[in-house]
């Protein structure tokens, strides 16, 4: 065998090689991104939902025995929620509605839905993932709403 | 001594012939290498955002709602505990109630203030405005005894306790309790009346039973005396002695509803005890009775505003204190 076969040979087998590491640890990596992702996603809607319940049971407070007279305080809640701007480095968004709260990515393609248990009404909304605020007002007697905004 | 010197720099391996090879297979192995070394640092990274979102999962999400709920509770109670004192103690007047409530919604505004900024809260208590009504106290032995008014025109009773001595009431079953039995005349201005019946029923139990429009009435609870000489049957609060019974207070004189009734003791020979209840009159502030000598100025219910925020939470809501009304 000629020298110049030797090398050809040995550049292309070492090629193949790092092709296979490089595609191997590739896969290995979308893999590992794709579970972070949604664990990541999973914890922030867990958090949000929690905190959307949390409102909830003080949106119902607030109601209880309150007084609907001209003149006093409405009833009022806002909790902030410090979320982090990014699941493990890909941004997001949070929807929500009356039964779940739903975060997802698109690249990769994550969606996460966590039943919620609020009981007051829940305006429907999609914000930025990243810190929120869930709000509450009513005053007289019209019904009153959570609505979650962007901080 | 062994050489240790340095040989001349071998050229075939620096410039070219079979050391090229050798130094190729060097480069594909190095860049091997710095493929894996930033995919293992990736990898690392992945699994450190995915262990920290996790760790913050399992540690629990902090309830951000309890302490707020807890200054509500503890303001209720307090406003609640303070108009009851102030009733207790039986002012001259209903300003002098007023301004007694009024300074001590103060009082307890700085004493919860105080409390929770210890904890990084920020509370605000003030009174809003106040309802008057007349708390009205008697022995059962010294009203008529066959239909004395504790209560005319009212919209709303609260605390409406009978302090029954049970040895001293009337032995009879609900059939014989229409005619032999005490009880509590409710009567709507809208219509419709309901009985609270207290007798001892046939087994020695101090028995309750509730009857619509003068008609026989149900026994809904009972409970035995077990030698004390007084048990408390609370109207409003719906409980006989220490247990709960549900059903006494009917539906229709629950708040909001606002209409007019007329409260009456009947019978009231058929047992002996106290009474005291709270009531707010349809109109001014003092409730029409024929106890008018054992009824005093009092404070029906306070309307208090609550402000309580932290760095995360802002909660404010108006909260009307009325202790011992009915639940809804």
């Amino acid at each position: 065998m000629s020298v110049t076969v030797g090398y050809v040979l040995t550049l292309a087998i070492g090629a193949i090689l790092l092709s296979g590491v490089v595609i191997g640890i590739g896969g290995v990596l979308d893999a590992q991104t794709d579970r972070a992702v949604r664990g990541d996603l999973s914890v922030l809607g867990q958090t949000a939902a929690a905190n959307v319940e949390s409102a909830d049971r003080l949106a119902r407070a607030a109601e209880t025995d309150r007084s609907s007279a001209n003149g006093t305080l409405n009833a009022s809640v806002s909790v902030a929620v410090d979320l982090p701007d990014r699941a493990a480095g890909v941004p997001y968004r949070i929807a929500i509605d009356d039964d779940a709260v739903t975060v997802r990515t698109d690249r990769p393609e994550a969606t996460m839905a966590i039943p919620h248990a609020a009981r007051t009404n829940v305006t429907p909304a999609s914000v930025r993932g990243g810190p929120i605020r869930i709000e509450y007002e009513r005053s007289g007697a019209g019904p009153g709403n959570l609505t979650v905004v962007e901080r | 001594m062994a050489d240790v010197s340095l040989g001349p720099p071998d050229r075939d391996r620096l410039f070219g012939g079979d050391g090229a090879r050798e130094a190729d297979r060097a480069q594909l192995l190095l860049v091997a290498g710095l493929v894996m070394a930033v995919s293992l640092v990736t990898l690392v990274v992945l699994l450190n955002a995915t262990i920290y979102s996790e760790n913050v999962a399992t540690r629990g999400i902090e309830s951000a709602d309890g302490e707020a709920l807890e200054v509500r509770a503890t303001a209720v109670g307090g406003a609640g505990e303070l108009i009851g004192a102030t009733n207790r103690a039986e002012p001259a007047n209903h300003s002098e109630a007023n301004e007694r409530v009024e300074s001590g919604v103060e009082d307890l505004d700085a004493e919860i203030s105080r409390s929770y900024a210890e904890r990084g809260g920020v509370t605000h208590l003030n009174l809003s405005s106040v309802e008057n009504g007349s708390r009205v106290t008697g022995e059962l032995g010294a009203v008529d005894p066959n239909a004395s008014l504790l209560a005319g025109n009212v919209t709303r009773t609260r605390g409406f306790v009978i302090d029954v001595d049970p040895d001293s009431l009337n032995e009879t079953d609900p059939a014989g309790a229409v005619d032999d039995a005490f009880h509590v005349d409710l009567n709507d201005s809208t219509g419709g009346s309901r009985q609270v019946y207290v007798y001892d029923g046939t087994d020695g139990n101090v028995t309750v039973a509730v009857g619509e429009n003068g008609s026989a009435p149900t026994a809904l609870c009972e409970t035995p005396p077990d030698g004390r000489s007084r048990v408390a049957v609370d109207l409003t609060g719906e409980r006989l002695g220490d247990r709960p019974c549900p059903g006494i207070w009917p539906r229709g004189l629950v708040a909001p509803d606002d209409d007019d009734y007329t409260v009456t003791l009947v019978n009231a020979s058929s047992a002996g005890g106290e009474v005291t209840a709270t009531a707010r009159p349809a109109s001014g502030d003092s409730v029409s009775t024929d106890l008018a000598a054992t009824a005093t100025a009092a404070v029906y219910e306070a309307t208090i505003e609550l402000r309580y925020r932290t760095a995360e939470l802002r909660f404010e809501t108006a909260v009307r204190v009325a202790p011992g009304e009915p639940d809804a």
